[in-house]
């Protein structure tokens, strides 16, 4: 997925690259992510050894993301675009003690891309405000890989990996500072709705990344 | 540097695709590792070092981990092992399902560890703990045993039998039945010891029953043998008229035999003879004995421990009761005695009775005497001389005579002599008349001692004498008169057949009979005997045999050769035998033919 999203990236940057009023953006920023159907699945888990005595250290906390974005002036205040976004988090099943180690990681990622429409509803000096709206797919991976060490024994690992996509719609607010020479820096606060996609994709969708979104980063527009 | 820019945006593009999240490790629990050793309790029930399996059994078990969870158990049975449910608590074992034998079965627990630690929990740590049993196993159907007999080389009967495969074995319990033995029951429990050595048996009907017991108070297999083996079969033989001799093939078993008299004495008793030999008892005394047959380590045989059986002998014929005296008439070949009251006839060459003649009283005072030339008979009884004519026994002439009669006798002039009380009477045989009574005036009163006494009249009718141990006297019965008297003792006289004027005398101590003349007792010749007891009984009138006894045996000289030839052994019981055809009759009653011992 990440080697698909990486190829149809340069193909589509080239374009944008040698148009007039174009703006590329790069954004990292700090997500939530509601992955109910994955902590149930981790909670799961860590009831089936309940005894064991484990401990959930990680249990897909909300972490970093990021973003990327092409879109042209259709006008001096509506921006069309296409946009990218990389999300990753985990589950963690843990513990360790004389005797070993129980591990049960579930590290999950998505790739997300859709199209999206900028409005700039005010401009002054160097700062322009917009409300933007994004859509799109989310594709999900997902491994589960368990791990159990006896010291001086012998120990096991167990890998599993799924997919689920998803569609997401993502309104949010944003301000972006003019640096000069084409460059800008842009924030923006919103929040992603993802709905399955099964009736499109055929696809089960259990991986929903519902959250917030908290981006900065920078733009060059040319 | 606007390219540059795109390719910082290309590297952090695909950067960010890269990257995944970093997991936390911080859950650490530090507690402490179990003890290394810890008891367990592990039971069978029912308990016991040695399960033995011999019909479908449950055995439970007991476990006591003492807290720590049991994650599993085994039991492993000669190396098989048997999936066991714990949560069930006890185990089948059915006995067919194994080859009969022994096994090892091996009760295996594993157990948590209880340290609540990750090994803990996934199995990796634990105790295990074990304990064996030693289980017999055995289902196999019961054969009969086969019992075998045979004799130890000691000469006891040993019963051998299969030793059984059966892993279940406890005992051997025998009971053995011999013919005279107790019953015994005996318990081996050596599987190994399959015979049995009973020294207690040593013939007759006998059987043992083997039963092979088992640890669970069953049985498996019951056998028996009987056997009939023979007891021995003493023969008793005469050797001569020395000895009589018991002989038998020895019993195969060591065993004792013992012989008794009919008093009860013990004569002989032995475990390795197979003979021996005692006195020859003698012409008409019978012997009896009881051979008893036992066990030999029984001391004392009797008749309810030991095989015995009855022996009599006696040397000659039974003839009659009631210690008969006998006469004989040359003429007609003729026995006679009496049975009680009657008058016997025997054909003395069949010894079978031929006629008989009622004659009361007889049996008080029966005496019998016949001459040489005719067929006559006297006979004496309680008040009457019966004179008959011949064997046919008719009607006889009755002379009254009221005397009990110590001697008859029937001359050959038709004269008969009976010695009474201080008295010899001469009667006419035709007539009845008394012809002449002598009175002698040394009469033996104790007469009725025949060792002490003897009268004798002579074959011609014309002398009679008296030999006692107070001396000798001799009469003419023409006269009636004393011719020749002495004071030396006497046993017994005898008057010679074919010569009347010759006399037979025995002395009192004497080795030697005298043969002297009758007229002027002028000493003929001596014959000298083996003893100096010679009671002269008489001279056979067919063979001229002389019969002589000393109450412990009896001797015939023949005169004509003048030597010994024959003896035979006797008793005082026997006080007055006759030798009549060279037959011996006896006071006892019995007979014997002697033509074959003649010692010509």
């Amino acid at each position: 997925m990440k080697r698909a999203l990486s190829i149809i990236l340069i193909m589509v940057i080239p374009t944008f690259i040698f148009a007039q009023n174009y703006r590329l953006s790069l954004q990292a920023g700090y997500g939530t992510y509601s992955l109910g159907n994955m902590r149930a699945a981790l909670g799961d888990a860590w009831n089936y050894h309940a005894g064991l005595g484990i401990k959930k250290v990680d249990d897909f906390p909300g972490f970093l993301n990021y973003s990327a974005t092409a879109e042209m002036y259709l006008s001096s205040m509506h921006l069309l675009g296409i946009n990218y976004a990389y999300y990753f988090t985990g589950g963690h099943n843990y513990k360790r003690d004389y005797s070993g180690e129980y591990s049960l990681k579930i590290p999950v990622n998505a790739s997300r891309i859709g199209i999206q429409y900028k409005f700039i509803f005010l401009s002054k000096d160097r700062l322009k405000y917009f409300a933007q709206a994004r859509g799109g797919f989310v594709f999900s991976n997902m491994k589960t890989i368990e791990h159990i060490a006896i010291n001086n024994v012998d120990s096991v690992s167990n890998t599993q990996k799924d997919t689920s996509s998803t569609l997401f719609l993502e309104p949010s607010l944003g301000l972006s500072y003019n640096l000069g020479n084409g460059f800008s820096l842009d924030s923006s606060i919103g929040w992603q709705f993802d709905i399955t996609s099964e009736f499109l994709t055929k696809k089960y969708s259990y991986m929903y990344w519902t959250g917030l979104r908290l981006l900065v980063g920078i733009a060059y527009e040319f | 540097m606007r390219a540059h820019y795109l390719f910082l945006i290309l590297f952090l593009s695909i950067f960010a695709a890269s990257c995944e999240y970093p997991f936390s490790n911080d859950n650490f629990v530090d507690i402490e590792p179990p003890s290394g050793n810890k008891i367990f309790q592990l039971n069978l029930i029912p308990q016991g070092d040695t399960i033995y399996v011999y019909k479908p059994t449950t055995l439970k078990i007991d476990i006591n981990s003492f807290g720590l969870e049991v994650r599993y158990a085994t039991i492993e049975i000669g190396g098989s092992v048997h999936k066991y449910n714990y949560g069930e608590g006890s185990i089948s074992l059915y006995p067919w399902s194994y080859p009969p034998g022994a096994y090892e079965l091996k009760l295996s627990i594993v157990t948590r560890s209880g340290s609540g630690s990750i090994a803990d929990y996934f199995g990796a740590e634990g105790y295990m703990a074990e304990r064996k049993w030693t289980i017999v196993i055995d289902n196999e159907e019961p054969k009969p045993l086969k019992i075998t007999k045979s004799i130890t080389p000691e000469g006891f009967l040993k019963l051998s039998w299969d030793k059984p495969k059966h892993y279940r074995f406890s005992a051997y319990q025998l009971q053995c039945n011999g013919g005279y033995s107790k019953q015994q029951t005996v318990t081996i429990t050596d599987i190994n010891q399959n015979f049995y050595v009973d020294s207690t048996y040593f013939g007759g009907n006998g059987a043992c029953s083997v039963v092979v017991r088992t640890k669970d108070n069953d049985f498996i297999s019951r056998s028996s043998l009987s056997y009939n083996d023979s007891f021995p079969d003493p023969k008793l033989e005469a050797e001569g008229f020395d000895s009589l001799r018991f002989h038998w093939t020895p019993s195969p078993y060591k065993a004792n035999y013992a012989f008794q008299d009919n008093s009860g004495n013990l004569i002989y008793k032995t475990s390795n003879d197979s003979s021996f030999a005692l006195a020859h008892p003698g012409f008409g005394n019978r012997v009896e004995f009881y051979f008893f047959f036992g066990a030999y380590n029984n001391p004392s045989l009797t008749f309810t421990n030991s095989y015995s059986k009855y022996y009599s002998y006696e040397f000659g014929n039974w003839l009659v009761n009631n210690w008969p005296e006998f006469g004989y008439n040359l003429i007609d070949k003729t026995l006679y005695t009496n049975e009680y009251n009657y008058v016997l006839a025997y054909d003395v060459m069949s010894v079978k009775e031929i006629n008989r003649f009622f004659l009361k009283d007889l049996v008080h005072d029966a005496k019998y005497a016949c001459p040489i030339s005719t067929t006559q008979l006297a006979v004496q009884s309680f008040g009457f001389i019966s004179v008959f004519e011949d064997k046919k026994l008719g009607s006889p002439l009755k002379i009254p005579y009221n005397s009990s009669s110590h001697y008859l006798f029937f001359a050959e002039n038709g004269k008969i002599g009976s010695a009474s009380f201080n008295k010899f009477d001469v009667f006419d045989a035709y007539t009845g008349k008394l012809d002449i009574s002598i009175h002698i005036s040394d009469y033996p009163y104790y007469a009725f001692n025949p060792k002490m006494y003897s009268f004798a009249m002579s074959g011609d009718g014309k002398y009679f004498c008296v030999a006692a141990n107070s001396g000798f006297q001799m009469y003419r019965i023409a006269d009636g008169s004393l011719i020749y008297k002495n004071s030396n003792p006497y046993t017994s006289v005898l008057f010679d057949i074919e010569n009347p004027s010759v006399i037979y005398l025995s002395p009192s101590d004497s080795k030697f009979i005298e043969v002297r003349n009758a007229e002027d007792f002028s000493l003929i010749k001596k014959i000298e005997t083996s003893g100096t007891l010679n009671m002269l009984q008489n001279i056979d009138p067919e063979t001229n045999n002389l019969l002589i006894t000393d109450y412990k045996k009896m001797y015939v000289y023949d005169l004509a050769n003048a030597k010994f030839v024959f003896s035979i052994g006797t008793n005082s019981v026997n006080t007055n035998p006759k030798l009549f055809n060279n037959i011996i009759f006896g006071s006892n009653g019995y007979y014997l033919q002697i033509s074959n011992y003649l010692e010509i």
